[in-house]
């Protein structure tokens, strides 16, 4: 598993910790050389020493790890928002926004135990819950979606090659927190915008 | 169709065949049955009585207790200035039957080596739970980063040498909630495949028992809902037959508080009956059980009153549709006495010897050990009149 190389971990919570940055800080407003800095510099501060560990540690140890959907989605939106590259329309962010809160919706309260029922454990293995997404991935590629068709496929395939250190596929899809900033990226209108070069 | 969008279709299909191909083979679990020889016959009734967990912190708590290949008893428990304080580590010693006595106290988990493995900021560590596989030893144990208890996460490390050292630890995920609220209290069982069956509990938002199905490298790769809601935690259990188990269970409830609950599978480790309170009640506290020499003849140790952890008392029942009889009573707390749950968090271990290991929480202060063999368990039969 990918997850136990400290370099893997610590850029992935670098990452987060950036995508959050560009949402909440005005950094599209700064010059391209400050912002560069800026991205470059969360990433520096969390690998600094904390009480003897680095400071992505602390970071983990609060959030978990981030879904491989989640990573690749910050990385598109660091680009996106900071440096202008597009990786995916405002339409295919909406759609993504309103797939991940519904799919949240169903999946959290359930797997908190609401019934006897227990929606995290079709992550394991199962071969409809595949199907299912198989579907929607050529969904996505008929609509021309290929951001969310290959996100889907690269986090199917990182479950299928354990990158994580979960066996769920749940846990290759979403993540509490990607939930959220998805759920501000609807407030902060900016954030979504459509800015090519 | 343009290159991109045919190359999009490719990744797609390639990504996908890949999975399939990585589908593992579902085959159905069959539970190692508990050996239930009598062991050695001893007429002479034998019960001792000891503090085991020294004066190295000051506060313990929690303790289980693991039969080594060789026959000794290593025991677990964790401990620091108070309960979730920051110094808290697990700590061990080994019972030798050949010697016939304890090995020194030594310090098996710590704060420091856990962040260190798990790259994680660690807050505290509890509820240690060992399992013999083959030659291996595994210890689960609970760790939270932030918040209390219910933050907690499983994590595993692996002994080759039955505990004098272990291997780098790793994080369990059990849960699509940032990992949190999964704890561990009572003893796995193993499969016939050599996978663990780690009962365990969840206890943020909803409080509920399940079971992880944990295989040979140590990934959660399924796991059982035994129940839902905030009602029943810390499930002790047992495997009657190849396919099913039961379960007893603390009551978290605060609908239907102050009885032990009890549920059994219904032919699939999947499936399990809906919560059934027991006669025998339970203050919102541990219990643990054992079989004797059948698979429903079984020995519970727990806490008898429905709000209070003031005594540790032994409960036997001779078949399925018998009653419980209560046959002894380990700790009663004085009259007078005021300490807030003075006896808690019992573990009972049956060795392949026929003798009885009795671990729990006294005082907070310290974990007592109460070894009885099979005579002793039948005096204090014959004494509350349940001799048959």
């Amino acid at each position: 598993m990918i997850s136990s190389y400290p370099l893997f971990t610590g850029l992935s919570v670098a990452l987060l910790c950036a995508a959050w940055a560009s949402l909440l800080l005005p950094l599209a407003r700064l010059p391209l050389a400050i912002r560069s800095i800026l991205i470059v510099g969360i990433t520096l501060l969390l690998m600094l020493p904390l009480g003897g560990n680095p400071a992505w540690y602390a970071v983990r140890g609060i959030f978990g790890d981030s879904s491989i959907m989640a990573l690749l989605f910050y990385i598109a939106f660091i680009l996106q928002q900071n440096f202008s590259w597009q990786f995916y329309r405002p339409d295919e962010l909406l759609l993504l926004r309103r797939l991940l809160v519904m799919t949240a919706l169903l999946l959290y309260p359930f797997a908190l135990g609401l019934t006897q029922f227990d929606s995290y454990s079709p992550g394991y293995a199962n071969p409809w819950f595949l199907a299912i997404l198989f579907i929607m991935a050529l969904l996505f590629w008929w609509r021309r979606y290929y951001f969310l068709a290959i996100s889907l496929t690269a986090s199917v395939a990182a479950w299928s090659l354990q990158m994580l250190e979960s066996a769920n596929l749940w846990d290759y899809l979403l993540d509490p927190v990607f939930v959220v900033l998805l759920l501000l990226t609807c407030i902060k209108p900016a954030a979504g915008a459509d800015q090519t070069r | 169709m343009t290159i991109t969008r045919l190359g999009a279709l490719l990744i797609i299909m390639s990504g996908f065949a890949l999975a399939l191909l990585h589908l593992p083979t579902d085959l159905p679990v069959a539970l190692v049955l508990p050996n239930l020889d009598k062991g050695k016959e001893s007429n002479e009734p034998g019960l001792q009585a000891a503090f085991v967990s020294g004066e190295l912190t000051h506060e313990v708590h929690s303790a289980t207790a693991v039969e080594l290949n060789n026959g000794d008893i290593r025991v677990f428990w964790y401990g620091g200035k108070r309960e979730g304080s920051k110094d808290t580590a697990i700590y061990s010693r080994v019972f030798s039957n050949s010697a016939a006595g304890w090995s020194e106290i030594h310090e098996v988990m710590s704060r420091r080596q856990v962040t260190h493995d798990t790259r994680r900021y660690i807050r505290k560590l509890g509820n240690p739970v060992a399992v013999v596989k083959d030659d291996e030893l595994w210890l689960f144990f609970v760790t939270v980063s932030v918040g209390g208890w219910a933050g907690s996460s499983i994590n595993l490390s692996v002994s080759t040498d039955n505990g004098n050292s272990w291997g780098p630890v790793r994080r369990l995920i059990s849960s699509p909630f940032m990992n949190i609220s999964t704890l561990v209290r009572n003893a796995p069982l193993l499969t016939e495949q050599g996978e663990v069956m780690l009962p365990a509990y969840h206890e943020f938002i909803g409080k509920f028992s399940e079971l992880l199905r944990i295989d040979n490298s140590g990934a959660v790769i399924d796991k059982y809902r035994i129940s839902h809601g905030r009602e029943a935690i810390q499930p002790a259990l047992l495997a009657t037959d190849p396919g099913n188990a039961i379960a007893f269970m603390r009551n978290s409830s605060a609908k239907n508080p102050g009885k032990l609950w009890f549920s059994h599978t219904d032919g699939s480790l999947a499936n399990w009956t809906p919560l059934a309170p027991l006669a025998l009640p339970n203050p919102d506290a541990a219990a643990t059980v054992v079989q004797l020499d059948a698979a429903d003849e079984l020995l519970l140790v727990f806490n008898n009153h429905p709000s209070e952890r003031d005594d540790i008392t032994m409960a036997w029942r001779a078949a399925e549709d018998t009653d419980w009889q209560l046959i002894h009573q380990f700790e009663n707390l004085d009259e007078g006495e005021k300490i807030h749950n003075p006896f808690s968090y019992p573990f009972l271990l049956k060795t392949s010897n026929g003798d009885f290991h009795l671990f729990y929480t006294w005082k907070r202060k310290h974990i007592k050990h109460v070894h009885f063999n099979r005579a002793a368990l039948l005096k204090m039969r014959a004494a509350a009149g349940t001799d048959s």
